[in-house]
């Protein structure tokens, strides 16, 4: 059975940190900045189906997953984020002329990032940052979960029982007009329960564009910003009892239009990522789409 | 005749404070903010200039790329303070003025 799915939540997952401050990426970080002293809450429903699969099995998996993340701003450069997924996760196919689903909900595995402003260039009415971020994923989610049939494959475990890590660096740019964000990531996986998924690399890039207010007004206005962003992620194969799994991998690249209603305290914002290209190992299951939407808070 | 009573005096005074404090001058100090693009971190400027005790009002202006601090009636700017929680909001701080007003 083949781990993208698990993966691109994991993705997800890792990525809802993205962006806790101003308009930034819906799918990746930011380097902008966060205050100092200054807490920021965002929480981020993501919604993903998976339905093409060129297996005979007619897999259909299904995940409803709702992102907590809780940002500080340690210092005026030192920025730290805690994560706390919780998913509902369900998976049908066709055994033996039959439908079955299985499925499981629960919290998965927390993370914790630190990103660090390495250089910026901050002149009147633009910004410019790059951010090195690191970051680890604990085992702190269940992954011996089970059903009638057993004990669940680890693409539907809430947990994945390994301490993963996550690096990269962020570059963004931002006017009062638009802004763009470049991020260069690679997250590596520990073994557990004889699985390990999948080293996962990606490139993003992200364009926003004020589209509202046309004219600036006096004090701080609303902000409604649209945005494209890019995502090319490539997962190398999952290992199974210290095997390659053939059916697990590959390289996908999303195109997510997005858009952002920013306030003074809170932002509102939504995407769809739509995979363009899916170039997927053996029988592994196709993305049809990842919906996100979500809401932020500063205090 | 009846002496008034403390409580009589206090009323008098809390009603006499409006009157004392109108034309009062106060300090309002305006900063320019190098790197400040957007509503969300506009408040975290905001919010990390209130932390100053002095400071009553701090209102950011994003099309004016600065920051006017509104100090409370006698109290003394402290520029050096500004300038440092400016920049701890992640922010440069630029040219600064100083101006008086009336206490409304």
């Amino acid at each position: 059975m083949n781990v993208p799915p698990r993966n691109i939540l994991a993705l997800a997952v890792l990525c809802a940190w993205a962006g806790t401050a101003n308009a930034a990426p819906l799918t990746f970080n930011t380097a902008l900045p966060i205050s100092k002293d200054e807490w920021i809450l965002r929480e981020q429903f993501v919604y993903m189906k998976s339905t093409d699969d060129p297996s005979p099995m007619n897999r259909r998996m299904e995940v409803s997953g709702l992102m907590s993340v809780l940002g500080y701003g340690v210092t005026r450069d030192f920025a730290v984020f805690a994560v706390l997924p919780y998913a509902d996760k369900r998976l049908s196919m066709n055994v033996g002329g039959a439908d079955a689903t299985r499925s499981q909900a629960g919290f998965g595995d927390a993370m914790f990032m630190g990103r660090y402003t390495a250089y910026e260039v901050n002149a009147t009415g633009h910004t410019f940052r790059i951010a090195p971020f690191l970051g680890v994923k604990a085992p702190t989610g269940d992954d011996h979960a089970s059903d009638r049939l057993g004990r669940l494959p680890p693409m539907l475990q809430p947990g994945s029982g390994s301490w993963d890590w996550q690096g990269g660096a962020v570059a963004s740019f931002q006017s009062l007009d638009w802004g763009w964000d470049v991020q260069l990531a690679h997250q590596r996986n520990g073994e557990a329960n004889s699985f390990r998924a999948g080293a996962v690399s990606r490139l993003d890039l992200s364009v926003q564009r004020r589209l509202w207010p046309g004219t600036l007004g006096e004090g701080v206005p609303s902000f409604l910003y649209g945005g494209l962003e890019a995502n090319l992620i490539h997962v190398a194969k999952d290992r199974v009892d210290g095997a390659d799994d053939p059916n697990s991998g590959g390289t996908t690249l999303f195109l997510t239009p997005t858009v952002q209603y920013v306030t003074r305290k809170w932002v509102l914002e939504a995407g769809i990522q739509i995979p363009v290209s899916q170039q997927l190992n053996g029988s592994a299951l196709r993305n049809d789409y990842i919906l996100t939407t979500g809401f932020r808070l500063n205090f | 005749m009846q002496r008034p009573s403390l409580k009589h005096l206090a009323a008098a005074l809390a009603l006499c404070l409006p009157l004392l404090a109108f034309g009062a001058e106060r300090q309002v100090v305006d900063i320019a903010v190098k790197g400040m693009t957007c509503p969300f971190c506009a408040y975290g400027l905001e919010k990390n200039l209130g932390k100053a005790s002095e400071v009553e009002q701090a209102s950011a202006s994003l099309k004016g790329q600065n920051v006017r601090i509104v100090l409370k009636p006698g109290a003394q700017a402290d520029l050096g303070r500004y300038k440092q929680l400016i920049h701890d909001a992640g922010f440069t701080p630029g040219e600064v003025t100083v101006s008086k007003e009336e206490a409304k």
